[in-house]
Parts: structure tokens; sequence; C-alpha cells
């Protein structure tokens, strides 16, 4: 440590030992560690209270230091936004993990007293309210009673049920103090590689319940003294794979939040302790007013509803750790967005089906958060990003569903599986409004399913005990947008700043070589925009022992729907070749296999001996891996926009080139006829040859094309038919899919209804299911609820099933139809006309 | 109207509950006085939401000692306050409400005097009135 460094050192502990004294003499006065000799939990209390009762964050009904002094206002919370910022970027350089120094899989939070974000930097953004949920856990559970919450401690929760996605979401909280009152938390948070789980990897797959999932820090003090107790540092990293790379992100993550906490105390020192608290609050009310404020610009008042669905398919597969999870599982994901007249808005997950053995499962923690990781980056750009819009909304979560599950039994490691596609619609729902209110240029088809993920671990080059966790799914496509194409291997929902990091840095930490890396043809959605496009990995192994990968991510379904025509991302599949003659080609100078750019054309196999597996899953459970076997890393496109149909030849004669859509498809997807007329030219893609629009049969072909989708077109009266005669005599629908509906039928009484009215169903109608699937039904059921909490904040009673829950209007009805809309006097409240600056 | 509600034992909340429905009014301001040893009221407090049940705005404020009469109703003083409310905590072979040690002391303090009724779970001092 530099004599700079350690004279901060010093003084931080020497200031820490001064608010310690008067913490201790405040508690003998019986005064709490909250503002003005309140408890936390009593200021956590009155907070509601009045935020409920006003319908202004903390009662702010003006924001005084705003109004009296704007710009000095702007300066100060874009003081505290630039150091969190820079807490990340300097921070982010301490781990040894690509997945935080490459990819940036970081990000860190300022936080009130009660737990608010007041700000947050980029990075993770999911994590702008996780991290309040842990820090209202712990007030609302005591802990300032018992462990006690004092000046430098250091607290640590990766506990979906309390606040967190999923476990591998390491945070770190201190609390920061001022004269002996709690002014604030700084928090931290970063994937880890390893959980210490039952297969390798930060987000294993072939469990079935929570006991698999890894290890658990569910809100628990970790030091003192800004020291780490002797206890912790000797306890966790026997709990993973990765000790060392877990010691290095918890120094980060401290190294972060000490920064944080350096610059809430140099602008008191500034400033004084009133204009920060005054400032903390007006900023979540300012957060707040902004998002109903863009809310109220940018769209309409109503309901946008949509479904979606991903599969989660383990029947037969191998190391599933209990054979009552030797299931397939289909989510379904019915939304419903009630934007009301004062530009809240509701999210209801009405008709969600039932939670299952498999670690794809959510808490409202990791819902809300993955909600404002998209509207952060769709509806409020531009305004103060912290929990002001956790006030300006709410959530209807059916308990004991997917998305809420209410039982510490279930597991949470690859929340994100359904939480990403569950959003699909969501996106649209925005996008629908922006187009209704003309802000065209915001429009946007979706994000990726973010996947593949590949995983692993066992023994590696090195001949230690190591895992890993390529985070090239940080770079996915993104969907079409209406001005434009989506942006190629971009970035990925929950981190807008991803980067597919350098091969080489993956290579420092995985035994995995590179053979190639491309862009990927017919990923993105087709559409009059494109949507943009994957890529993918080939890589081999090498210098192992024990060595297990698998893969996670979407394989026959796509989440992600096209939008106005548009066409969904292409799905998943998985590519393996074990035992295979790669070691000999090396040796021999032959061909060898980088790509998988063309599936169908037989290319890969054509260029490797050995055992190769193609499957149209995007699931599996952790197999061995032996030198020179291969691995497909193949990462998502975004969905299109538009018909295809329209999209300028022009633009598809440069997918061509730009290796986004193999020629043949072309003509299949885009009616665009193309010649090859040179066999030698190279591109900058994978791509060689040239090719030549052929316009006149372009425009043939489109013809015939509009002429074949005419003849094959039916009324909807007759398609309806059709589909109610199958279902009645459930015809062709396999068990998988009867069971999902099944599901959801039996979670949602109004589901139910609405199914069977709409379908024309008996009242009675049920799916009839295999023996397994209700077997698998009704184990689920029973099992009920095992809670976390038991003491919920007045916002989690929006989820909690219960009386005080806010009306949530289920509009999926069977008698609905376009002539119910809303008539012109449906608009918001106090509306302003749009301004050059929205 | 100003009225401080005292709460000195964990389970005050038909006491309160009470004193909201019947003592205080909208206009405020109530001041839960909390004395040791109860630490918190927080759970009180989500429980009742004072301001969304009752309209109220409140304050929480505590007091070092159980037994500082004075410092109670120097704080009485400082606010204005208009009534005191302190929950019966015990009850005569009969019934009637005990008046503790701690109501003792206010009702017979030099500096302060009042109207005393007794409710159902809570003893209120109204109508106050103080000697500077």
């Amino acid at each position: 440590m530099s004599q700079t460094d350690q004279n901060k050192a010093e003084e931080r502990r020497t200031e820490v030992q001064y608010e310690q004294r008067i913490v201790s003499e405040k508690r003998q006065q019986n005064r709490g560690i909250g503002w003005n000799g309140k408890t936390l939990r009593e200021q956590l209390a009155v907070l509601e209270d009045k935020t409920e009762a006003t319908g202004n964050y903390a009662g702010l009904s003006k924001l005084s230091l705003k109004a009296d002094d704007p710009i000095r206002y702007e300066q100060l919370y874009s003081r505290l936004r630039a150091d969190l910022v820079s807490a990340r970027e300097i921070s982010k350089e301490v781990s040894a993990t690509p997945i935080v120094e490459q990819e940036g899989e970081l990000c860190y939070g300022l936080f009130t007293p009660e737990g608010d974000s007041i700000a947050v930097s980029t990075g993770i953004i999911v994590h702008v309210h996780t991290m309040s949920e842990a820090i209202k856990f712990m007030i609302n559970h005591d802990y300032e009673e018992s462990p006690g919450i004092e000046p430098g401690d250091i607290f640590v929760n990766n506990d979906p049920h309390v606040g967190d996605v999923h476990p591998c979401d390491l945070m770190t909280l201190i609390p920061i103090f001022q004269e002996g009152e709690l002014v604030a938390w700084a928090g931290g948070v970063n994937h880890v590689i390893d959980t210490g789980a039952v297969g390798p990897g930060s987000m294993n797959v072939s469990q079935a319940s929570r006991f698999g999932d890894g290890a658990y820090y569910t809100a628990r003090k970790v030091g003192e003294d800004f020291e780490l107790y002797n206890s912790w540092r000797k306890e966790y990293p026997a709990k993973t794979r990765t000790p060392n790379f877990l010691k290095l992100d918890e120094r980060t993550r401290i190294t972060g939040c000490l920064m944080i906490r350096d610059s809430v105390k140099e602008l008191i020192a500034r400033t004084g302790v009133e204009t920060f608290k005054q400032l903390s609050r007006e900023a979540i009310e300012d957060g707040r007013r902004g998002f109903r404020s863009r809310i109220k610009r940018t769209m309409l008042p109503g309901t946008y509803r949509g479904a979606s669905f991903v599969d989660a398919l383990y029947e037969g597969q191998k190391n599933v750790t209990r054979d009552y999870a030797d299931e397939n599982h289909i989510m379904h994901a019915p939304s419903e967005l009630h934007i009301r007249g004062d530009g809240s808005f509701q999210v209801s997950f009405e008709g969600a089906n039932k939670w299952g053995w498999h670690p794809f499962n959510c808490t409202p923690a990791a819902i809300q958060g993955g909600i404002w990781v998209m509207l952060t980056q769709t509806v409020i750009p531009n305004e103060l990003v912290n929990d002001g819009a956790y006030y300006a909304c709410d959530f209807h979560l059916p308990v004991g569903s997917w998305a809420n599950t209410q039982n510490t039994e279930t597991a949470h490691a690859y929340a994100w599986h359904f939480l990403v596609s569950a959003w699909a619609p969501l996106w649209q729902h925005l996008s629908r409004g922006y187009y209704a209110r003309g802000f065209w240029e915001e429009i946007n088809a979706g994000n990726a399913n973010t996947s593949n993920w590949l995983q692993g671990g066992g023994i590696d080059q090195f001949d230690k005990l190591h895992a890993v966790n390529s985070f090239e799914a940080a770079c996915e496509g993104v969907g079409a947008r209406y001005v434009e194409d989506g942006e190629p291997h971009a970035a990925a929902i929950w981190n807008p700043e991803g980067d597919m990091g350098d091969a080489e840095a993956w290579e420092r930490v995985e035994p995995l070589p590179f053979l190639g890396r491309a862009v990927k043809p017919n990923t993105g959605g087709a559409g009059r925009r494109a949507g943009g496009a994957g890529f993918e990995s080939m890589r081999t192994v090498r210098d192992v022992s024990r060595w297990l990968l698998y893969e996670m991510g979407n394989g026959y379904m796509t989440s992600d729907g096209g939008l106005f025509g548009g066409y969904p991302a292409a799905s998943g599949y998985i590519l393996n070749a074990q035992d295979t003659d790669l070691k000999e080609r090396f040796e021999n100078g032959e061909d060898y296999p980088q790509h998988d750019l063309d599936p169908e054309s037989g290319g890969f196999e054509s260029k490797i001996d050995g055992d190769v597996t193609r499957r149209p899953e995007g699931i599996s459970t952790p197999k061995e891996f032996t030198d020179y076997d291969m691995y497909l890393n193949y990462l998502r496109g975004g969905s299109g926009l538009g018909d295809p149909l329209e999209r300028d030849p022009e633009d598809v004669l440069s997918d061509i080139h730009d290796g986004y859509v193999l020629p043949r498809h072309a003509e299949d997807a885009y009616g665009v006829v193309v010649e090859k007329v040179e066999v030698g030219a190279k591109h900058n893609s994978a791509v060689q040859g040239e090719w030549e629009l052929d316009e006149d049969a372009t425009e043939r072909l489109r013809e015939r094309r509009m002429g074949e989708r005419a003849e094959k077109a039916q009324p909807v009266s007759e398609w309806y038919d059709e589909q109610r005669d199958r279902i009645r005599a459930e015809e062709n629908l396999i068990d998988d899919v009867k069971k999902t509906y099944g599901s959801s039928m039996r979670m949602s009484e109004q589901f139910a209804r609405f199914f069977r009215e709409f379908w024309d169903l008996p009242d009675d109608f049920n799916f009839d299911l295999s023996e397994q699937a209700q077997r698998s039904l009704d184990n689920r059921f029973d099992s009920g609820c095992r809670p976390m909490w038991d003491n919920a904040t007045r916002k989690q009673k929006t989820w909690l099933d219960i009386d005080e829950e806010p009306y949530v209007p289920y509009t999926w009805t069977a008698e609905r139809s376009i002539r119910d809309l809303h008539g012109p006097e449906s608009t918001f409240s106090g509306r302003e006309r749009a301004t050059d600056d929205d | 109207m100003t009225t401080i509600i005292i709460i000195k034992s964990a389970d005050q909340r038909s006491a309160v509950t009470e004193a909201l429905d019947s003592v205080v009014d909208a206009e405020g301001p109530v001041y839960f006085l909390r004395l040791p040893p109860v630490r918190c009221l927080g759970p009180l407090v989500q429980d009742l939401n004072p301001m969304i049940e009752h309209g109220v705005t409140y304050s929480i404020e505590c007091l070092p000692e159980r037994d500082d009469v004075s410092g109670l109703v120097e704080f009485a003083i400082e606010v204005d306050a208009d009534n005191i409310c302190i929950g019966i905590t015990s009850r005569t072979m009969t019934g009637k409400a005990q008046i503790d040690e701690l109501m003792e002391s206010i009702l017979l303090h030099e500096r302060l005097s009042g109207d005393i009724i007794v409710g159902d779970h809570l003893i209120v001092l109204e109508e106050l009135e103080y000697e500077m």
C-alpha cells in the first residue's frame, strides 16, 4: 500500500472510531442510527406511510433544492453520479475475471438510509433496485438490533429472495455515517465466475432446487471497521471453485464502495449534511416525476397486452439432480401493461404458470430489477435513473408462479432465462405506444434472448480446480429499430455497455482456445429493418482433466417475436464435437472447422471427424469434454421489424456481404434474387465471394410471394374454428404444451375463464394430461409457500396477493373486441403538448 | 391540535389505535414519544400507517430515560402539546385502569395541568396548560 493509501486508510479508521463512539452514546440514550434519533425501521415505516399517503416520495410536494438553484442541484447530482461511474471504472481494474475487467459486469449504487437508490453507475443496472431490497430486508428484520449496523460495517448478499436476481451476483453494502447518523448506503455488485453449485460455473442448470444453486449469503455482516472478519475470509473461498477470483471481486466491490463513501463525505464536507439529505430525497422524487412525465409524453393510457414463451427442456438429459426434475418446461408469460391516467404503470403477469424444478425461477426483486434495466434504455434514458421509477410503478406477480415463487426451495441460478423472455412483449408494448405518439426513433423490436452461456469447469491448464463462464453473451444482436436496423453483436438487455471481450483475455482464464469468431448469418430476425445479427465462437479444449461444459439458452422456441410484421430472431441449437481428430489436423496442417455459419451445409462435419452432436435444444446439463473436443458458442440476434418483402434489396445485398444473411436465404426470407459473380472476393466478414442483385427477378419474385401469401391466407374466423376444434379434441398437442396451459389455468381463475370462453370450451374444460405431467403439477402446487420475508415493505404488498394490493384490471376477456377501444376522453390527466426537448 | 402519544411498552397497538381514532385530529401534528425499554416503533407504524389510514402528520421522538418526567414535560412545552396519551398497562382487580408512576408524575408535575379522560385502552390528559 502506498503512503497515500495508508494515510487514507488510517483517516477512515479514525473517522469510523469517532462515529462509533457517537453511535454508542446515542444507543445509550435510546436513540437509533436514523435521522433525529429514529431507528432505521421507524424511518422506513414513516417514509412509506408518507409516500403512499401523499403520492410523493417522502411527502415532498416541492423540490425546493432544485427549484431554488437548479444548476447547483444538477451539479451536485452529477458529481455523485460521476463518482459512482468513476468508482466502477477504477475498481473494475482490481478484478481478475474478464467478466468484470473486460465486460464490465459490475455496478454501484448510492442508497438512502431506507434503501432507495439515489443514483447508480453504469454497468449491470438491473441492480438499481435489488440492493434496495437487500437493505430493506436488513431494516425490516431488525438488523439494527442484531447484528447491529455500525460505522465501518460490511454486509454481503446474493439471495434473490432477499434482493437479487440470482446468486452469482454478489453484492457488498456499507453504511455511511455522519455524526452518528446513517446518511446513506454504498453498494456494489458483480457477477462472479463460480458459486459453488452442483455444477461448475456461475449459473448451473442441472439443479432442481435452491440446494444445488451454490452458496447463498443471505444479507449478512461480514466485517467491521472496514475489515473482513477472519471467519468470513476462511468461509466463503471454500464454497467456490474459484476462490482467488472471488477474493479479488470482493476487493473490487469494497474498493468501489469506499470510493463512493469518500465522495459522499466530501460532498457533505462541502455543502453540509442537510443539503445532502435534501438532495437524496429530491433526486428520487425527481426521478419519479420524470418517469411519469416521460410515460405521459411517449405513451397512451390504457392496456397493452402480449404473451411470450420460452423452452427449458430437461427430459432425458443426463445429470439432472432429481428424477422428478426430468421433464420439459415451457415458460408462459402473459403480460399486461396498464398505463394509468397519472402516468404511473402496473405490470401484471396474471396467468403466468407455476415455478418449476429448474433454475430459471424468479423473485420480485429480479422482475423489478429487470424492468428498470429495460426502462432505463427505453423510457427514461435522459431522466434520473434511481428508485423514483420504483415508486411510479407497481407489479402484479402471482404468488407461486415462476415470477414470484415465494418458496425458498426454488432454484434461481439463471433467472434471466425467464426474465428476458418475459419482457420481450414489454419492449413491444412500449414501442406501440411510441408509434402511436409519433416517437418513431424510439421504437425497438426488442432485445435478444441473451444466450448461449458457455459455462463449465474442472482441472484447468494450470492444474487447478477452476470454473469458466464466458460473457460473450454480453454482446447479442439488438432488435431492429423503426428507423434503422438493429445493431449487430452489440449489447445485452442487462448491460447496455456489454462487450464480447478480447479473445486473448478469455483464453488467459479459460482452457478453451478460440478456433474462430465471426458474425453468424440468419440470426437477426428478417424485416424491413433487420434485427441485429448475433455471432459465434468456435472453441476447443486444451490441457484439462475432468472438465465439464454445458449450454444454456433458448432452443426450440424463440421468445423474441418480431414487431409490425418482422420475423423473430433465430432460436438456438447445440453443436459439439468430441473424440475428434483435431490434433492430427493441426499437426498435418489440414483444414478444420472455424465456424458453423451454415448449419445445414454440412461444412462443419466435412472438416472434422469425431462424435458430432447437433441438437435443437438450447440447454444441456454438464457433460465431460477432453482435449481437442469442440464447442460452438452461438450468441443470438435481435428480432426484426416490418415486412421483409419491404426491405430494400440493396440492403439485403449488403447483408449478404456483411455475413448477416446466407445468399440462399435472401430469396426465402426477403424475396431477393442475387447471383454470385465472383468467387475470391473478400469482405470485412467471414464471407468470401461477390454477389449482384437481379432487380427484375427480385420484383417478379416478390410479386409471386405476395400472391402466395394471398392464396395461403385464411379468414381469422376459419383459423379460429380449426384451432378451437384442435384444442377440444386435444389433437396434435404435445403433453408439454398442455401441461403449460394447464398450469396457467390452475394458477389463475381469470386466465382459465378467459381461455375457456375465448375458445368456446365447456366450463369444466381442463387438458387431459399424462400421469407424469399431472404428478409434476400436483407436486409443485402442493409444495406451498416458504417465504423469506417475515415483515414485508409497503411496496411489496403490491405482489403479495393480499387485500391491500392495488386494483389489477384483467383485460383478457373473450368478448373484448377492437370496438371496445377507449374514446377520445381517455387521456392523461394534466397533459401538455410535447416539446422539442422531448 | 397537537398530541403526544407516549409508548413505553411493547404491546401498545390498541392504545395507539384508540388515540388515532378518537383523540387526534387530522390537523395534527402527532408526536409518538418512545420511552425505554421500547427500542423501535417501526413495526407499530408499519402496522397502523397513521398517515395513510388516519390522515395525520406525525413524527417519532425518543427520550433517553423512562422516568424522566422533566424531559417529557419540557418536550410537551416545546411542542405546545394539547393532549398527552398513555396506554393503560395495568388494571385493578375490578378492571379499572391503574395510574402508573409515569402518569402520576405527569399529573403531579407543577408546570402542567389538564383534564384526565380514561378510555378503553388509554388515558388522555387533555386541555393541557403550562406554567412557564
